[in-house]
């Protein structure tokens, strides 16, 4: 049995339902739009459009062409990167989306870097310490950050950091680099808070449960070096779920960054989303949510894939045939 | 390094919790092994004998504490600072522990795990080739003569094989003392002897000195040289392993191998040891096996007698031995010598019979292949008959009984309860009630065969309940208790309160509720200590004589076989290769694999040594 | 064969029946978080008799006090006391969540038990449609449906309810095929009981603690998720007395009265940490518990 076969064919197969599941999700936003109440030509003309204006718009747009025919039309656009104009500020969607992720991809990879580092390190610490003060404290801060909205947290940053200590600011993207990393330091704390304590919590759980196990006994009683029984017996045999974890912890992250983008007054994907769904900009709306789609299958993908790299026993019955 | 010296333990003690609360898990243990010499610890679950093992390697889990005296060559391990300590480990101390499956690191390959801590002259890692080589050689020392099991990773194995990559891992670094906790237990029937056999060569050639830790004193015979004998947290009895088959001086020894059921005949009665192990924390003050033993006084509660040496390298723990020493040799003697009782060969009328009977289960997964369970069985059992069905496991043996109960069905073939045909088709309601009235079946696991969440009361009501009769509900919950051997008021309990012998009645109590006139025992006392095991194979052989019970045993082990059964089916990889009455299948089996099965019981083939073999009358 | 660690680790209680049913190693952080539920849930039962005024009440007069005198924790931008008003908002803030767990824990429920239990196709379905909706994020989903529908809370619930059974099903159906394979089910196979009454009567109460734990930590969410949604303008209609709506709301007055943004959010802290810690903790000790058997 060759190491690559399976591999291979594992991600082909994993990247066609992926593409598969893109396209169903953008074909269900598509229609969901178009069967809002009142329809998308009441949303751009607005609540106070004349019959002629909208007849007008229905032409202009096509909107008259079966859904499928504009749907289809959609994708060919879709597929050249042409998602059309924003109708509230007749900017390029494209264009805008890209000024946005300068802010959002720094605010969302930063902290997920961050509750990698912390979430993993912590956790273990804790899980070897296990009923100690220290184990304790961490897990009872885990928990109050995990349960606490990313907007609260957010806020009370902005209390103790921006208003009272006078820290950093409390609003804005900033100008220039470095102002502009200054106004992302609340905001991705605020964000590593939110995903940091799940990170800790099936790290702890994890480490806490492999260290029980009697390989990690046996590998004490053989006297092997110690960097070989945390790394190779404990992170190892632990790692594979919390690599499952991380890619559910990094999705989260996309909805908390709305709301802290939304908090901060950053001028994200987020922020640009809410805004474009308070004007029912569609063109935005669609784009974005395809966007969050295309993200969140990304993900899942590169965790199977790490979980496949990671597992062996995944790697001998690649065909889901684990219970 | 001095290594003339061997291990010396004096008064270890394991203790639970910080001070002022801690429990007394083991204390007081002695023992010494010298250079190349075999001991073995025994003892029952509960005793502490593995936690001894642990303390004197340093790998206590966290909430324990160790104190008292370890002596390793010239080193006393306490006094030894911890990092000094950890490389003693591997290089003069090794283990191996009881389960193959879980010992080995399984996302590391089996090359990789046994070369790690391999060093050259100038300690340094080895190159990768070197590495290969090792390897390979070292699976050789084990008897793996393929090299590819290098590349493998520990869930690519069987478990003889991961049970041997284990070991050669544990000694890879050639230590001196090896302790093997329970190293046989989980393996498969013909598998533990290999093992057992290759452990003892190794002590050989390699002049290592071996510690056997183990629940079975037929194993300790087999391969040590002395034994001490461990219960509820002490040593109660140490002696030369000839000496304390012959001539135990223990009420507790005496009591094991009394237990113990012999493979090579049949005895009138088992003689189990009243009661349960105590849980540390709840032992009794004075001798801890006082409230167990017949031939215990008001002094032996009163204090913790010493163990106090009776002969050159024989100690005891019992106060009153120069009283009973002549009695406990007597009933040893007894029970070695007591006579065989042929069960009567009757041929009675088929209860259940299976003929054809073919079992295959799906394919688990895209790649995998199905599974052929049973392959064409006939096994028959009749009225009041006890049949046993021997295997291994993957046999098909568990599969079939579960086929009797309607657990599974079969794929082809004819399976008659009572003369219904419950194989191939579509059961009435009223045929689906014929068979439970007719077949009932007990499990193996002791801790899980209950639910957790109920009284024994409820359980057992639920199935008086489902006979078909509400009248008289708290009655009959009584009677069937009883019937078991329980107190009524056990109906209040939950699982929990009660200790695995107790669990193991309330659900044979369960399987009678409904009055089958077939019980099928799955590995009933498999999971049981051996005292508690005598009393449940007491138990069902009285329910056998009084309600004409007939039984289908299925069990690896020979000795329970040939203590309650009449007749035998040998199942191998799904097929029947060999039955008769169990007596002439056990004494002169025909089937090759068969031979192999009786071959490989502990000590089936050297019998007990009296004490004029030894010289000691 | 249980090896002797087990035996250490469980001196068989002497009355089991008292620890089923309260028990008595509970942490002091537990218990304050109980009692920081019972308070939320006083407020959102009888908001009238804890809130000093009435939380609608408009002051123009009073706008944005800082706390002290009359108000407590000041007022608002259009003069409402901030105290009466996060009291009068644990109702909204809690009945949301509670239909949410309610609904999610009860669907898992249904779904773990007839996929756990019957296996074969019946659980092959209900496990692939578990996978599929698994990688969906609720929160983020519930977002992008809310948006593109208009502001409806009940399609907000109904989102959360269905993304939120996955995780549900996942870990419940894991508790029912556990103990589906025991001797104690199959026993109870062989003498006759009927599916439904093992479901029921076997295989429920020996996952009751787990299904506990999960509606609270659901619970838990279900607070997160859709003060999330109100807090972006998603959820509930502007104006009431939501906490996530009050703290957009007066978020922009931070440097004037600080507790008008600042309280809801406490409050909203206090609550969802509060029954995560009780859940967590439910969970923990039935882990404890289910590992040592």
């Amino acid at each position: 049995m060759t190491f690559r076969h399976p591999v291979l064919q594992f991600t082909a197969r994993r990247l066609l339902a992926a593409a598969l599941v893109v396209l169903a999700v953008s074909a269900l936003t598509f229609s969901f739009i178009h069967l809002a109440p009142g329809g998308p030509e009441q949303t751009i003309a607005g609540r106070f459009a004349t019959p002629e204006q909208l007849e007008g718009i229905r032409d202009s747009y096509g909107l008259d062409d079966p859904l499928p025919a504009q749907y289809a039309d959609y994708l060919v656009h879709a597929v050249r990167l042409d998602f059309g104009n924003s109708i509230s500020t007749r900017e390029p969607v494209v264009t805008a989306m890209q000024d946005r992720l300068g802010v959002t991809a720094p605010l969302i990879l930063g902290s997920f870097v961050l509750i990698c580092i912390l979430g993993t390190g912590l956790g273990t610490l804790a899980a070897y310490r296990k009923g100690s003060g220290l184990d304790r404290f961490l897990v009872g801060v885990a928990v109050t950050g995990a349960s606490a909205p990313a907007f609260a947290t957010a806020i009370i940053l902005v209390f103790v950091f921006g208003v009272q200590l006078g820290w950093f600011p409390t609003f804005g993207d900033g100008e220039g680099l470095a102002d502009r990393a200054r106004h992302l330091v609340l905001p991705v704390i605020a964000l590593t808070l939110v995903g940091v304590a799940s990170m800790l919590k099936i790290t702890r759980a994890r480490v806490a449960q492999v260290l029980q196990e009697d390989h990690v006994t046996f590998a004490r009683a053989r006297g092997l070096r110690p960097s070989y029984i945390v790394g190779r017996s404990v992170l190892r045999n632990a790692g594979i779920q919390v690599v499952t974890q991380s890619g559910v912890i990094l999705l989260a992250l996309v909805a908390g960054g709305v709301l802290v983008e939304v908090t901060f007054g950053l001028n994200g994907v987020g922020a640009l989303f809410i805004k474009a769904i308070e004007a029912r900009d569609i063109p935005v709306i669609q784009a974005v949510s395809l966007l969050i789609t295309l993200f969140i299958v990304l993900v899942n993908l590169a965790v199977d894939l790490l979980y496949f790299a990671l597992d062996p026993r995944v790697r001998a019955q690649p065909a889901g045939a684990r219970a | 390094m001095d290594i003339t010296g061997g291990l010396h333990v004096r008064g270890l003690n394991v203790t639970a919790g910080e001070p002022p609360a801690a429990v007394a898990i083991a204390s007081g243990i002695t023992f010494d092994v010298r250079p190349g010499e075999a001991i073995a610890i025994v003892g029952e679950s509960g005793s502490g004998k593995s936690l001894t093992a642990k303390a004197v390697l340093d790998l206590l889990p966290g909430n324990l504490r160790a104190g008292g005296e370890i002596v390793y060559g010239d080193h006393d391990l306490g006094q030894l600072p911890a990092r000094e300590r950890r490389r003693l480990l591997g290089r003069e101390l090794a283990l191996v522990m009881q389960d193959p499956f879980t010992m080995l690191n399984p996302v590391e390959r089996v090359g990789a795990q046994i070369t790690e801590p391999l060093e050259d002259e100038h300690g340094r890692r080895l190159d990768r080739a070197r590495r290969r080589q090792e390897a390979e050689q070292r699976l050789r020392e084990v008897g793996i003569t393929d090299p590819a099991v290098v590349e493998r990773y520990p869930f690519e194995l069987s478990g003889g094989m991961r049970q041997r990559v284990g070991i050669a891992c544990a000694i890879a670094q050639r230590p001196h003392l090896l302790i093997a906790d329970e190293p046989t237990t989980a393996l498969d029937v013909t598998t533990p002897h290999e093992i057992l056999e290759l452990l003892g060569g190794l002590r050989r050639t390699r002049d290592m000195a071996l510690v056997l830790i183990t629940h079975d004193l037929r194993v300790a015979f087999s391969v040590c040289d002395r034994v001490y004998v461990m219960y509820a947290g002490s040593v109660v009895e140490a002696a030369p392993a000839g000496e304390l088959s012959a001539a135990p001086r223990h009420p507790y020894s005496l009591g094991l191998l009394l237990a113990d059921p012999p493979v090579d005949r049949r005895v009138e009665r088992l003689v189990g040891i009243l009661g349960s192990v105590p849980v540390p924390g709840g032992r009794p003050t004075g001798c801890p096996f006082a409230p167990r033993c017949t031939f215990a006084q008001p002094a032996c509660v009163s204090a913790l007698p010493e163990l106090v040496e009776i002969a050159p390298g024989h100690a005891t723990r019992c106060r009153r031995i120069d009283e009973i020493g002549d009695e406990l040799a007597r009933r040893r003697r007894e029970q070695a010598a007591s006579a065989v009782i042929a069960p009567a060969d009757v041929a009675p009328a088929p209860l259940v019979a299976a003929s054809g009977v073919r079992k295959v289960f799906a394919a688990r997964g895209r790649h995998g292949l199905p599974t052929v369970a049973l392959d064409g069985v006939d096994v028959h059992v009749g009225e009041g008959e006890s049949v046993g069905l021997v295997g291994e496991s993957g046999s098909g043996k568990t599969t079939l009984g579960r086929i009797f109960v309607g657990l599974e069905h079969a794929s082809a073939g004819s399976v008659a309860i009572d003369g219904v045909e419950v194989a191939g088709r579509r059961l009435t309601r009223a045929d689906r009630e014929a068979v439970r009235r007719t077949v009932q079946m007990a499990f193996q696991d002791p801790y899980s065969s209950l639910n957790p969440a109920r009284t024994v009361g409820a359980t057992i009501a639920e199935a008086v309940r489902l006979a078909g009769n509400d009248a008289d509900l708290e009655r009959k919950v009584t009677a069937l208790l009883e019937r078991v051997g329980l107190p009524a008021h056990y109906a209040r309990r939950r699982p929990a309160e009660l200790s695995g012998g107790e669990r193991q009645r309330v659900a044979i109590a369960r399987s009678l509720a409904r009055g089958p006139r077939l019980v099928v025992c799955d590995e009933v006392v498999s999971a049981l200590d051996v005292s508690v095991q005598a009393q449940i194979l007491n138990l069902l052989r009285d329910l056998r004589e009084e309600l004409g019970l007939a039984y289908l045993f299925i069990t690896h082990d020979l000795a329970v076989v040939r203590q309650v059964t009449d007749r035998v089916y040998v199942l191998c990889r799904g097929e029947v290769v060999e039955e008769g009455p169990t007596a002439r299948v056990l004494d002169d089996p025909l089937h090759e694999y068969t031979q192999r099965l009786v071959a490989s019981v502990p000590g089936a083939t050297e019998p007990v040594p009296l004490l004029e073999d030894l010289g000691l009358t | 064969m249980s090896t002797d660690i087990t035996a250490v680790a469980v001196p068989v209680p002497m009355d089991r029946r008292r620890r089923w049913l309260w028990p008595a190693d509970v942490p002091v952080s537990v218990l304050i978080a109980g009692m920081v539920l019972v308070v939320m849930a006083a407020c959102a039962l009888l908001p009238g008799l804890v809130a000093p005024q009435d939380p609608a009440l408009i002051n123009p007069t009073e706008s944005l006090l800082r706390p002290g005198g009359a108000h407590l924790l000041g007022t608002d931008q259009l003069g409402r006391d901030v105290l009466s008003r996060v009291v009068h908002g644990a109702g909204t803030a809690l009945s949301g969540p509670l239909i949410i767990a309610t609904a999610t824990i009860v669907l898992s429920l249904a779904l773990s038990l007839v996929a756990g239990y019957f296996g074969g196709w019946v659980d092959a379905i209900v496990g692939r449609g578990v996978d599929l909706l698994y990688s969906l994020p609720p929160l983020i989903v519930a977002m992008v449906l809310v948006g593109v529908f208009g502001g409806g809370y009940w399609l907000a619930i109904g989102v959360l309810i269905v993304l939120n059974i996955p995780q549900n099903v996942r870990i419940m159906r894991a508790a029912v095929i556990e103990r589906r394979g025991l001797p104690y089910i199959e026993a109870a196979e062989t003498l006759g009981v009927s599916p439904l009454r093992i479901m029921v009567g076997h295989l429920l109460p020996n996952i009751a603690p787990v299904v506990a734990a999960c509606f609270f930590l659901r619970f838990t969410y279900g607070i997160v998720d859709l003060s999330s949604l109100s807090f972006l303008g998603l959820g509930v209609p502007p104006g009431s007395s939501d906490w996530g709506r009050m703290l957009a709301e007066n978020r922009v007055q931070i440097f004037e009265n600080a507790w008008a943004s600042i309280a809801p959010g406490v409050a909203l802290v206090l609550t969802a940490v509060s029954a995560n810690f009780v859940g967590d903790w439910l969970y923990e000790h039935f882990e404890r518990k289910g590992r040592t058997r």
